[in-house]
């Protein structure tokens, strides 16, 4: 069967990278180019690349910064932030991105997921959901999780499979940065909306938390802060999740 | 070596790109049959979405052209839905080059595409070269999987909720349905030993 995939996430903002604690407060540490390289040496099975900023004059460097990576890295790369229009994903696939990740203007322009889907197959479109817990149930914001949307999770989930959504990273918004686990609840009541991939995403602290969500059926984890800040490697991970009776790709060579 | 990538769309080649020049390896470009020129390898990549690369296969003119550099043994590589398109008809419509018959179905399983990490078992009929991969990991992303009518042309399978060919060797014809270009180190060094084994 197939093996859960580890996935370091680079939040990157002005050519850094960043992480951010709820959204809030962003800590910088380091080069994307060179910490990609590192985590894909370290045997992560996939890389998302996130620009937080995306604006205009930040797109030339991203393009830049893309190409170099690829250069050096054989593992997929999904990249997202400020994605727009056709034309961004096609200059962002032409500088070396595998897939593209599409939040906020998903959300806008639900269509520019079919056209992205129909034109490089659905496999291309990752389409990225915060999410955050309400009375109500689960509810989809926008802009970084700083603005709510009308959207119940469980029908933009739906409705972003129904328009050629490949897969799926949802980010729990109460739990990210936090480092105490990821947010079973959500996950789970997002897994049986879709027949679709979902990487779980949002407070991964430690590897007890990572084995939790694998056993939990979650095949696909993202990480972030854990690793940014020096506190584990990939290779750690990985030899841990061996140890735990979790098969990973794991030695990679 | 000369090899060639045939390019059916703009968008991503850029990691097959990128895995061929660590392995020292130029590639040509091609974009219309007026580029086809004699190499040692024909790559057919696996991107987009497999209706489109029929499409594009006849617009643009190679479905006339590959096969007269097939007819002359010039070895071609078919990367997931390159791998596709050596067959006929898919589910989804649509022709392909109609070059191995058989069948390209949906995978049969809950949760599609299948991504990520998965082993490859070979069969009895696996050339030497490929021995060393037995049970190794390979990065899959598709939805699609062939079935060819002839069984020895499957070199190798793998499972995903139901057992499928990811190797299929028919020379001047081969074929993966995963993607060499994303599976790290091994991906490389299966690009490397692919490209240089005998014919």
């Amino acid at each position: 069967m197939v093996m859960p995939r580890i996935i370091p996430c680079l939040d990157v903002r002005r050519g850094r990278v960043v992480k951010g604690v709820q959204f809030g407060s962003l800590v910088d540490s380091g080069d994307p180019v060179e910490l990609a390289a590192r985590y894909a040496e370290d045997g992560a099975d996939e890389l998302v690349w996130l620009d937080i900023m995306a604006t205009v004059e930040a797109t030339q460097l991203r393009w830049d910064q893309i190409s170099r990576a690829r250069r050096r890295i054989n593992i997929p790369l999904t990249v997202g932030g400020g994605i727009r229009t056709i034309d961004d994903v096609k200059a962002l696939l032409e500088h070396g991105a595998d897939k593209v990740s599409i939040n906020s203007q998903a959300l806008a322009d639900p269509d520019l997921i079919t056209k992205v889907a129909s034109r490089w197959g659905a496999q291309c479109v990752v389409v990225a959901i915060d999410a955050k817990r309400e009375a109500e149930g689960f509810y989809v914001y926008s802009h970084g999780g700083r603005r709510r949307t009308p959207w119940e999770l469980g029908a933009w989930l739906k409705e972003s499979e129904r328009r050629g959504a490949g897969e799926f990273l949802l980010t729990s918004i109460d739990r990210d940065g936090g480092q105490q686990g990821y947010d079973l609840e959500l996950l789970e009541y997002a897994r049986e909306k879709i027949s679709r991939p979902l990487i779980a995403s949002g407070g991964a602290g430690t590897v007890a938390d990572l084995i939790e969500a694998i056993r939990a059926g979650h095949q696909a984890v993202l990480l972030a802060s854990i690793l940014h800040q020096g506190q584990t490697r990939i290779t750690t991970i990985k030899q841990q999740l061996q140890e735990a009776g979790v098969t990973v790709r794991w030695p990679v060579s | 070596m000369r090899v060639a990538i045939v390019r059916l769309d703009t968008g991503n080649y850029g990691s097959l790109i990128a895995a061929m020049e660590r392995l020292g390896i130029s590639p040509e470009l091609w974009d219309a049959p007026s580029d086809v020129a004699p190499v040692d390898w024909v790559i057919l990549p696996g991107v987009g979405a497999l209706i489109n690369l029929y499409g594009r296969l006849e617009q643009s003119g190679f479905l006339d052209a590959l096969p007269r550099l097939k007819n002359q043994g010039t070895r071609f590589l078919g990367i997931c839905l390159g791998l596709q398109a050596f067959f006929g008809d898919g589910e989804e419509g649509g022709h392909g080059l109609g070059w191995l018959s058989g069948t390209v179905p949906q995978v049969d399983a809950p949760i599609l595409p299948h991504i990520g990490f998965n082993t490859i078992q070979l069969s009895g009929t696996a050339p030497g070269w490929l021995k060393e991969f037995d049970a190794v990991p390979f990065y899959f992303v598709h939805s699609y999987r062939v079935q060819p009518a002839h069984l020895p042309h499957i070199a190798a399978t793998t499972v995903y909720h139901q057992e499928f060919p990811s190797v299929v060797i028919a020379p001047p014809l081969y074929g993966v349905q995963f993607h060499p270009e994303l599976s790290g180190k091994v991906g490389e060094r299966f690009l490397q030993r692919l490209l240089t084994s005998e014919r």
